[in-house]
């Protein structure tokens, strides 16, 4: 139905901005889709929906540094954050700019927050779990968070600093890109930033060695995107784009990189597509460069042939994506028999994080314990990177399961039923980023690790009193605790110098700790053994993570595998020590495996005899970045100290800048309207202020818009003027029985017009990140009539009486929620509601006087399969001298009635659908159009003008004799098609209409005529 | 008026039937001519470049350009807003560096495409006359058959150059933009830098110069810390693309008009 004022409309507008800022051409440390601002238009076709709520919990204070090439808007009050970031940052400059042989044009702005829940309240972009850092081309600004190590941080400003370097080459200035349409892959961009911060992680590595080992290199195509024919767990611009700059290196030297970068700058700004890139920057066509490409590779990874492959150690005990839908074990929990295996897994058909029960006799996935969608929780938090720890923890008495999702600003610590999945407790955890929980024996007190103040620290959690005590309190990374069974001991990982290792110390007194290994390698994830006389980690002594035990008796340390690709998480099984239930790394995944291993050769815990790949071939994935030793000594020397003296306060509104392309939408009704229109965003360097201008047009009437908006706090506001036209189709033959218009007219020509001119305040304050109030007020200058006045008064002098000419003074209360679950084609699951009052005030009695209610009220069951039943109930009032008038029907209202031809000022209409998949994706000629998708539906509706009957008519007969039929309510039923053409969903459906002549027999129904076909495009509500 | 009528006619129709001829513009990757064969060659030798100075450099009609001033030293008022900095250091480049930089930059653009072997020599050109003297190149190199000499001299100069500028268009070079909103003329300051090559590339069995090519490029930036060993690499990037196509007959795009009839 359309929103009766434009209040519905600019604060869905309002709130599609607070949920989804404005972002285009997104290059984070991690890939994640963009998503391009899509304001509300005038008749709000296009996006049905409310939105979740962005919160920003914290007003902070910015103030503003300056350093040689960077300003640093910061909000901490410790400087040493500060100097720290400021000093990987200098030193990431010169590293760039020395490697690139380039200056950037003129200072970056680099935001800092200090925790990842804080940089989640960015204004700038939205900002997804993983993410750490995000870089944008229009004003070459870099936002990141600061929790974690120094070595990790200089390694991300490098990174988000080369996109910069990036844009600066390819575009020149700030704001030049917004012009550009064609633009390199991924990988080149990705893939250079990577490969300059000089180092693999050893995920990026193992990701790349499985793919080679297992030959499932990407290639590049004709336009030079990477492809890969097989899943891979991230995106290969990262991992395969970092080894094509170090290939592109080793066969053409570093100048073959600026070299190729030179030639990027010469791509067209708008173009059919890419030139051949390989042809253009080496002369090598792009099958010769896959060649080269993969022959290098293989020779890199050689030394890695021979050894041990993860299928050699037992059957694969699961996850098995295709042939289950559980793609990934990001980690695992051995219950105490050691006979099921609990994991965190991405369910791919329910696009969802899943802990399910897997059988470690035969690899059964007996149960998922959290299937399907809730508002538990909005996730449940993994990490992709083994060394954080494992996700889950399974209570000693086996009852349990515990684990971290996100709820609300941060996360909460779930006791689920093991088995059944339902919560028995739910701790909120006032840290950032919890992981690696770990029971003590007694089960009373769970251990987990967090940042505070910047350090990842050891917790102890009581989990009757809910007692949070900081067990390390330090300036040290500690992570994933391991208790002994006789809960006296703890083994721990702590980061030193760039590299894990582990750590052993009484439970009661962690300051007294001893280290075990030591060494230019890592010691990951330590678990005590059943008998607690020896602990076993993932170590990699040589490059790829291998299972270790180390014997706390003896004080010697044992390999016992030499997987090629790379094995984590080894659990012992209690009643049978010897088998190891651990993860390894296979294909493109993680799965799980169970072995029993010999004690191999006795190893260094220092790693001093270390046998690395390199001693048996090629050198390691790994580059020398300075062709000269003395500017490695020059960027370690660059050190930033911060003079107090010269910060300052952020002044927000000093200076406005253009953030993106102003986008360009489009709609199409039932009755053929074409909407567009386009928005202009002005907004500061934080994104805390915005100023709007927007024009739309529909047919030929034409709507601006002008407002303010504030995001700074979580109260946020929007202030605007506007000048807005719509139409609708006043109903001739519903309203009064004595309109009978016989061949003369079609509903189409009793268009009306409503111009509305008015300024409003808005504002919005989100209760969580479901539910939200808003409300405003606004003066209004109202001016309705006939498109065509003088045909229409003709044939029906002064009978419609419903127009309204004046002015109006109202205030309005909303409060709305969604719980809603997306998927690619729309609502999947969850609820959606929006409860609205509108008041007029009485400033005068020449103004408009009314009370107004509405609620809109939907609900999704998804019943597996992508299948789902889809209902809504939308209800409006409007009483007074002046009550409003809703237009409503056609599209997926009331199909059987005309666009905008039902006018009432009090009633309801109900929907429901099954909608259901027919095929998953299909090529055509047109394009890709999948997901086609089919619907059954039925909708009803009853409503009434003030003074009239509620009733609807049809008229059939001659003009002098006609039959007039009543009926106290209509509807429709029918079927139809969606799928998908240009990102647009476009609807084919066939409706025919039920007519009940009264409400109260609901089964004595009519149809009338023959399935109507209707066409139009917009989402699914 | 009829008969004129009639002759207009006629007119029309004459040049609408010349105008029938069609054609279509197509844009095709075509090779440069290149002047020497090097694929002939089997070794390619760098020598070191002679690195003019001032003293070394013979004066020219550009010197004696009033408007052309001298190495500027003191800091100008944008550079003491940002303060002091490590581009100090890298405004100037000595002429061992700028060598090196010249010789490792060919060296490995050649060594991508020359199929045959590099070598590098030590000893540098000893002056500009000794490009011309064959029998100085067959006594440098000894048995140097199918071997081509790659050498030349170089001179790489950064100033800072001060004029006064009215409101103007945007520099396409060095992508700067002058401010078009600003006072009608103001004092503006530019760092340029300028590099001045002289390639040769000498057959070593006779000494015999088979490509000589002069090359003067420019680049100028209102960035008065633009450090000078950016620049001239970014100089030596635009000479190469040029003598390579010179060089290897690289391809590249020309649009040609074809006739259909």
């Amino acid at each position: 139905m359309k929103r009766f004022n434009l209040v519905f409309i600019l604060i869905p507008t309002l709130s599609l901005f607070l949920s989804l800022p404005a972002f285009t051409y997104p290059f984070p440390r991690r890939s994640w889709p963009g998503l391009l601002f899509r304001p509300v238009l005038g008749q709000q076709l296009y996006y049905p929906y409310y939105g979740k709520n962005k919160i920003n919990y914290e007003d902070f204070k910015w103030k503003v540094y300056k350093t040689d090439n960077f300003i640093i808007y910061f909000y901490v009050n410790e400087l040493d954050l500060v100097s720290t970031l400021a000093t990987a940052a200098e030193r990431a400059y010169f590293r760039v700019s020395e490697i690139l042989k380039h200056k950037l044009s003129q200072p970056t702005p680099l935001i800092y927050y200090r925790t990842y829940t804080d940089f989640e309240q960015t204004n700038l972009f939205q900002v997804s779990e993983g993410v750490l850092g995000v870089s944008e081309p229009v004003l070459h600004r870099i936002a990141l968070h600061g929790d974690m190590p120094s070595d990790e941080l200089l390694d991300l400003v490098v990174h988000e600093l080369t996109h910069i370097f990036q844009f600066d080459l390819l575009w020149g200035r700030p704001l030049a890109p917004i012009y550009t349409v064609i633009q390199p892959p991924l990988w080149v961009f990705e893939g250079l930033s990577e490969y300059l911060t000089g180092r693999w992680s050893p995920w990026s590595a193992l990701i790349v060695r499985d793919a080679v080992l297992n030959d499932r290199i990407p290639e590049l195509t004709e336009n030079g995107e990477l492809l890969s024919r097989y899943p891979l767990p991230r995106d290969p611009a990262y991992d395969f784009g970092h080894a094509l700059y170090e290939f592109i290196e080793h066969r053409f030297g570093r100048s073959g990189i600026r070299e190729f970068w030179s030639s990027l700058k010469n791509l067209p700004a708008v173009a059919i597509s890419r030139p051949e890139i390989t042809k253009r920057s080496f002369n090598l066509k792009t099958k010769e460069f896959n060649q080269a490409f993969k022959r290098y590779l293989r020779e890199r990874t050689k030394p890695f042939l021979t050894r041990e492959n993860p299928e050699d150690y037992s059957i694969t005990l699961g996850p098995e994506f295709p042939m289950n839908p559980y793609y990934f074990a990001f980690s695992h929990a051995l219950s105490p028999s050691g006979d099921i295996a609990a994991t965190i897994t991405y369910n791919a058909k329910d696009e969802d994080i899943d802990i399910v029960l897997i059988s470690t006799k035969d690899g059964r996935v007996l149960k998922n314990i959290t299937k399907g969608y809730t508002s538990r929780y909005e996730y449940i938090r993994f990490e992709v990177d083994p060394s954080a720890g494992p996700g889950l923890a399974w209570s000693p008495d086996g009852d349990y399961l515990a684990f971290f999702g996100r709820d609300g600003r941060r996360y909460s610590l779930f006791i689920v039923n093991a088995f059944k999945g339902n919560t028995l407790k739910k701790i909120a955890i006032p840290y950032d980023q919890p992981a690696s929980p770990c029971f003590d024996p007694n089960g009373k007190s769970l251990l987990f690790t967090a940042f505070e103040r910047g350090w990842r620290d050891i917790f102890r959690l009581d989990l009757n009193s809910g007692e949070l005590v900081n067990l390390t309190q330090d300036a040290h990374y500690e992570k994933a605790p391991s208790i002994s069974p006789d809960g006296q001991w703890l083994a721990f990982t702590l980061r030193e110098d760039g590299f894990d290792h582990i750590y052993i110390a009484p439970l009661h007194n962690l300051r007294e700790r001893r280290q075990l290994t030591s060494g230019s390698w890592n010691a990951i994830t330590p678990v005590f053994s059943p008998q607690g006389d020896k602990i076993y980690f993932a170590g990699d002594q040589r490059e790829a993570y291998n299972l270790y035990v180390y014997d706390l008796k003896t004080s010697t340390m044992h390999r016992l595998t030499d997987v090629r690709t790379g094995n984590f998480f080894p659990y012992p099984i209690k009643n049978d020590p010897k088998k190891l239930v651990f993860a390894s790394f296979n294909k493109g995944s993680f799965q799980l495996f169970k072995s029993e291993f010999a004690l191999g050769s006795e190893e260094s815990p220092s790693g001093k005899n270390r046998q690395s790949a390199q001693d048996e071939g090629p050198p390691r994935l790994m580059a020398s970045l300075f062709e000269e030793e003395s500017l490695v000594q020059k960027e370690a020397a660059i050190r930033v100290e911060i003079d107090p003296t010269k910060i300052q306060p952020y002044e927000g509104l000093e200076k406005l800048v253009l953030t993106e392309r102003p986008p360009i939408d489009a709609a199409v009704s039932t009755d053929g309207s074409v909407y567009g229109g386009s928005v202009i965003t002005l907004s500061d360097m934080l994104a805390d202020h915005t100023f709007l201008f927007m024009a739309t047009q529909v047919r030929s009437f034409r709507s601006y818009f002008i407002g303010y908006l504030n995001q700074k706090r979580r109260l946020q506001f929007l202030t605007m003027a506007y000048d807005y036209t719509e139409y609708y189709y006043t109903p001739y033959d519903y309203l009064d029985p004595s309109l009978y218009y016989y061949d003369y007219l079609t509903y189409q020509d009793a268009m009306a017009t409503r111009q509305i001119t008015a300024a409003e305040f808005a504002g919005y304050y989100p209760l969580n990140r479901y539910h939200r109030l808003e409300f405003s007020l606004g003066a209004y200058h109202f001016e309705e009539n006939y498109l065509d006045p003088f045909t229409l008064r003709f044939f029906s002098p002064g009978v419609y009486g419903l127009f309204w000419n004046g002015n109006l003074l109202q205030a309005s209360l909303s409060l709305i929620g969604e719980t809603t679950f997306f998927k690619a084609y729309g609502p999947a699951s969850g609820y959606t509601y929006r409860f609205t009052l509108n008041q007029a005030l009485p400033i005068s009695s020449a103004f408009f006087s009314h009370t107004t209610i509405q609620a809109d009220l939907r609900k999704y069951f998804y019943l597996g399969e992508d299948i789902i039943i889809a209902l809504r109930w939308e209800g409006f009032m409007s009483r007074g001298r002046d009550p409003w008038v809703f237009y409503y029907g056609g599209n997926n209202q009331v199909r059987s009635a005309n666009f905008y031809n039902l006018i009432a000022t009090e009633g309801w209409y109900f929907n429901a659908e099954l909608r259901f998949p027919l095929i998953n994706a299909a090529s055509t000629i047109l394009g890709q159009i999948g997901p086609v998708r089919g619907v059954f539906f039925f909708d009803l509706t009853r409503s009434k003008v003030k003074g009239f009957p509620a009733k609807f008519y049809r008229y059939e007969g001659d003009y002098f004799s006609p039959i007039i039929y009543e009926f106290e309510a209509i509807g429709s039923y029918g079927y139809g098609f969606q799928f998908f053409l240009l990102g647009l969903p476009i609807h084919l459906e066939f409706a025919k209409r039920l007519e009940f002549p009264s409400i109260r027999r609901p089964f004595d129904f009519s149809t009338y005529g023959s399935f109507e076909t209707k066409l139009w495009i917009g989402f699914d509500f | 008026m009829t008969s004129l009528k009639y002759l207009s006619l006629m007119a029309l129709l004459f040049f609408t039937g010349c105008a029938t001829e069609m054609h279509q513009k197509i844009k095709l990757d075509l090779p440069a001519y290149s002047p020497i064969k090097i694929e002939e060659y089997k070794e390619l030798i760098f020598v070191p470049f002679f690195i003019m100075t001032e003293s070394t450099r013979p004066s020219s009609a550009s010197e004696q350009n009033p408007v052309k001033l001298e190495l500027e030293k003191e800091k100008s008022e944008t550079k003491a807003e940002q303060g002091p900095s490590r581009e100090e250091q890298k405004k100037t480049i000595s002429p061992i560096e700028v060598q090196r930089e010249i010789m490792k930059y060919f060296v490995s653009e050649f060594s991508r495409r020359f199929k045959g072997e590099i070598r590098q020599e030590t000893q540098a050109l000893t002056s500009p006359e000794a490009l011309r003297s064959p029998e100085y190149w067959i006594s440098l190199v000894n048995n140097a058959q199918a071997s081509l000499i790659f050498t030349g001299q170089a001179n790489f100069k950064a100033e800072i150059r001060k004029a006064i500028l009215y409101r103007s268009s945007p520099s396409r070079a060095d992508q700067s933009e002058e401010d078009l909103f600003g006072p009608e003329k103001k004092l503006e300051a530019r760092h340029v830098f300028t590099l001045d090559l002289q390639l040769a590339l000498i057959k070593a069995a006779t000494g015999e110069i088979v490509l000589e090519r002069s090359f003067k490029e420019t680049k100028m930036t209102p960035d008065l810390n633009y450090p000078a060993h950016f620049a001239l690499y970014e100089l030596m990037q635009r000479v190469k693309l040029i003598l390579f196509r010179q060089i290897f007959g690289e391809e590249r795009p020309q649009e040609r008009y074809l006739l259909i009839k």
